[in-house]
């Protein structure tokens, strides 16, 4: 749960240190220059309707909170239908509708509809339910102010039960029957309000008590709204959400695509609406606060690219639940800070297991579960496959990501096993793609005779190239009539008529296809991986042996892309698979194509075949720099006599800033000092420092 | 000289196309021990080079007991899942030095080009990530087939050679 003025125990700066915001640091593991950022160093403006205005600049009117105080229980005089937005329901900029957002935000804040409830009802430990089921079991509602300015305010319960007494005695008719005795049946408190649910017939009875005076105050006692539809989220839930959208505009920023949620509880405008001042209202923000962002950002896609970066630091969260929607509304974020929480354990994460699947940086110092979890950085490995920096401690490589990723396969993967026999494997490949992509009428000519056979496969549902998110759906409409992919193609005629056996049939094939291009294999080798090897036993063209002929088996992997031959455009980029068995013929260099098989699938990019450890044809992007070697004296950073806890933590976070920074281990405490011996605020500092760092500070 | 038609091409190679793809990816999964059975014995070409050829991302693996053991031992657990696989015949009549192969014309003989595609997923079924794979294979008759032990079914169909490669 946030709680309201949190301190955060290393002052105001651990706020925005460590969240790495470039995607990827190929100099340091540290947070880069660009990583620290001023929080809204280019302030996103809103529009008039309270609407966030990316990457434009606007008028700077937002929406405001008026210190409406708790408004819950609240009576309102305006209905449900009154629309306060209706005046603008028509699509923004953003191409919303903002009456839906308005929808959707009412669903998740202000009401108390029975769909959104269950999941928070955990939440509450209150006396009594929500309104709804009131409403449900027919039972009325009313507000009883006055309790907190009592003198039963001091009582251990707030004087909660010293008021419902109150309540059920001077309403209860002394001489009625026991039976007719007023009876509250719930109550709970949202912020200085009292609310209780009575039977119907008992309402006037409560409400003809309003202006007794209660433990030296004068009690104001309203009927609530009878229906949950008709409550005080009408009037309260529009001007929330221009404040929620607001507080949004403030903590995002564009350019370092950083949603800086820190410190929330101390959020003046957030205090100000009174957002955290019940634990209902409290529980429901953050949900509220990502259905906008779902409602603004309205694809994957779209939000990726908007928002590398959460920081959820300073915000005594005891655990991630109140904050879980995270995970949901912004599941590809490359950063997250949590630092300065009260996180304990891993339970307290466990909402997050297996989510954030592209999460490269975790940031979780100051919280105690470093403390009470030693091995916690093990789990945090295993639940977030692409995590290489804990805090600011580099604990994956990237090479260990991608074995990871292929399940740590015992053998690595290797560049083409390319075993040809007098470069025809390498001539034929040279010459077959250039001219597959210009005139496959003559290739077919001078490859093929009357006993090739060529096939043509679609794989459909083929995996896409991971790096590639929201790719749109591939249409195949121009293969499938083509495609023999025997799992569909079932009967034999079929399954003969896809067979293409001699030059006509296979030119008639081919010259149907969708004209190509495929990369230059000089320019980009990177984006083929061509492998071959000898075969023997192929039919032998003049008759002589039995047994058979050698050949070589050509197995292309590839990419293209359609071309629109009106325009000369690119299109669609497709991956492939081909297969070719060639022989000795009549053909071009004294070859012929037995077989060829092409399959079509998906683009899948070329990352799968770059060698491990680049090799040769390798284009493995640079590697981040590894931790830097250091020496440490025997007995520095472990216990010894004399020593406190405290020094060997110190000796240990020198260690690694030195290890992270190539420091000695004097200067690494040196800063470590000057940061209140917070790492990543270190980490920074040290960043910041770098170029005024004398020779000496460093490992030579 | 009687040769195969077409259409017993077609539908001999398709099927055994179809019995090897059925077979052998699911041996992958949950019955490394019988691997080896999937290969030709160990030969070697005429130019003296070793069959049958196994290529697994690139690493040349030296004989099916090698690949054997590596999946028995070393391999995570995997599921594979053929998404799309076709088939040429690469030589209707086959005939290997010294045997004395069938009639021509029962298709018995012929050696078939399998190529599949489809996607791995390594560890944990439920959190891998899909693999996407491509995977030639060349097979061609089980020479002693009709001498198989009583009971125990023989295949027809062994891979010559192979090569596996992550595409996705």
């Amino acid at each position: 749960m946030l709680q309201q003025a949190p301190t955060p125990p290393t002052g105001p700066r651990a706020t925005r240190t460590s969240v790495r915001t470039s995607e990827r640091l190929t100099s340091s593991r540290l947070p880069s220059r660009g990583g620290i950022q001023k929080r809204n160093a280019t302030p996103v403006r809103i529009d008039r309707d309270g609407d966030l205005v990316m990457g434009a600049v606007g008028s700077g009117s937002r929406g405001s909170g008026s210190g409406r105080g708790s408004a819950a229980g609240r009576g309102s005089t305006q209905g449900r239908r009154h629309d306060p937005l209706g005046t603008r329901s028509r699509p923004l900029k953003t191409g919303i509708d903002p009456s839906a957002i308005q929808k959707s935000v009412l669903r998740s804040m202000g009401s108390d509809e029975p769909v959104s409830r269950g999941a928070r009802s955990s939440l509450r430990s209150v006396r009594g339910r929500g309104r709804g089921q009131d409403a449900r079991e027919g039972l009325d509602r009313i507000t009883i102010r006055g309790l907190k300015q009592s003198k039963a305010a001091g009582n251990p319960d707030g004087g909660v039960s010293d008021l419902i007494g109150f309540l059920e005695r001077k309403a209860t008719n002394p001489d009625a029957p026991a039976r007719e005795a007023v009876k509250i049946k719930k109550s709970r408190l949202e912020g200085e309000i009292l609310i209780i649910s009575v039977r119907p017939e008992d309402t006037p009875k409560i409400l003809r008590i309003n202006r007794y005076m209660f433990a030296g105050v004068e009690l104001s006692i309203q009927a609530a709204k009878p229906t949950p539809l008709e409550n005080d989220a009408d009037s309260e839930t529009p001007n929330t959400v221009a404040v929620l959208k607001g507080v949004l505009s403030r903590r995002y920023n564009v350019e370092s695509k950083l949603l800086d949620l820190s410190q929330l509880g101390s959020d003046p405008e957030l205090v100000n609406i009174g957002m955290f001042s019940t634990t209902s209202r409290e529980s429901k923000f953050f949900p509220a606060l990502m259905k906008i962002c779902d409602n603004i950002f309205t694809t994957a896609k779209e939000k990726e690219h908007a928002i590398a970066s959460v920081s959820l630091a300073n915000n005594a969260l005891p655990s991630i639940s109140s904050v879980t929607t995270l995970a949901q509304t912004f599941p590809a974020i490359k950063n997250l800070d949590l630092s300065n929480n009260e996180i304990k354990n891993l339970t307290s994460l466990d909402g997050w297991r297996w989510k954030f699947r592209k999460l490269d940086h975790l940031i979780l110092t100051g919280n105690p579960i470093e403390a009470e979890v030693p091995d916690y950085k093990d789990n945090m490995l295993k639940w977030f496959p692409s995590l290489t920096t804990l805090n600011t401690i580099q604990i994956r490589s990237a090479e260990e990501i991608k074995a990871a990723t292929s399940g740590g396969l015992p053998i690595p993967v290797l560049g083409p096993s390319f075993r040809d026999e007098a470069s025809i494997s390498e001539t034929f490949v040279k010459q077959f793609f250039p001219a597959y992509d210009s005139d496959r009428a003559s290739l077919v000519n001078g490859y093929y005779d009357a006993q090739s056979t060529f096939s043509l496969s679609i794989n459909t549902s083929a995996p896409r190239a991971p790096a590639i998110t929201d790719q749109k759906m591939p249409v195949w409409d121009e293969y499938i009539k083509k495609s023999r992919n025997l799992m569909k193609i079932e009967h034999l005629p079929a399954r003969m008529s896809r067979l293409h056996t001699g030059t006509d049939s296979i030119r008639d094939a081919l010259t149907t296809l969708p004209a190509t291009r495929h990369p230059d294999l000089m320019a980009e080798p990177q984006k083929w991986c061509i492998e071959c090897h000898t075969v023997p036993g192929l039919p032998d063209v003049t008759g002589q042996s039995v047994s058979g002929v050698g050949g070589l088996i050509v197995m292309v992997h590839g990419e293209f892309s359609e071309v629109d031959v009106s325009t000369g455009q690119a299109t669609n980029s497709r991956s492939f698979d081909r297969t070719f068995v060639l022989g000795a013929g009549a053909g071009v260099g004294g070859i012929r194509v037995v077989c060829d098989t092409l399959v079509l699938r998906s683009y899948g990019g070329y990352e799968a075949w770059q060698p491990e450890g680049g090799e040769i044809g390798s284009s493995a992007p640079e590697q981040p720099q590894a931790q830097h070697q250091i020496i440490v004296p025997q007995g520095f950073a472990v216990p010894g006599p004399g020593k406190s806890e405290e020094q060997v933590h110190k000796e240990v976070l020198a260690v690694e800033l030195s290890k992270a920074t190539g420091m000695t281990l004097e200067y690494s405490g040196m800063c470590l000092e000057q940061s209140g011996w917070d790492l990543g605020n270190a980490a920074s500092a040290f960043e910041l420092a770098k170029p005024t760092l004398p020779p000496q500070a460093f490992m030579s | 000289m009687v040769t195969l038609s077409a259409d017993k091409a077609a539908k001999i190679s398709t099927e055994a196309a179809k019995t090897f793809v059925e077979s052998y990816y699911p041996s992958l999964s949950t019955s490394r021990s019988s691997l080896s059975s999937f290969y030709m014995p160990a030969s070697t070409m005429p130019d003296g080079k070793p069959l049958p050829v196994i290529l697994y991302n690139g690493n040349i693996i030296p004989d099916p007991t090698s690949m054997q053991s590596l999946f028995q031992e070393q391999m995570p657990e995997a599921r594979y899942e053929v998404q799309n696989y076709d088939c040429q015949v690469l030589n209707p009549h086959y005939v290997a030095e010294g045997a004395q192969g069938s009639d021509p014309a029962s298709g018995k003989n012929m050696t078939i080009l399998v190529t599949v595609s489809g996607y791995v997923k390594y560890g944990e079924v439920r959190t891998a990530a899909m693999r996407g794979f491509s995977e030639s294979i060349v097979l061609i008759p089980n020479p002693d087939l009709g001498e198989g032990t009583r009971g125990k079914v023989r295949k027809e169909w062994l891979i010559q050679s192979q090569n596996f490669r992550l595409v996705v």
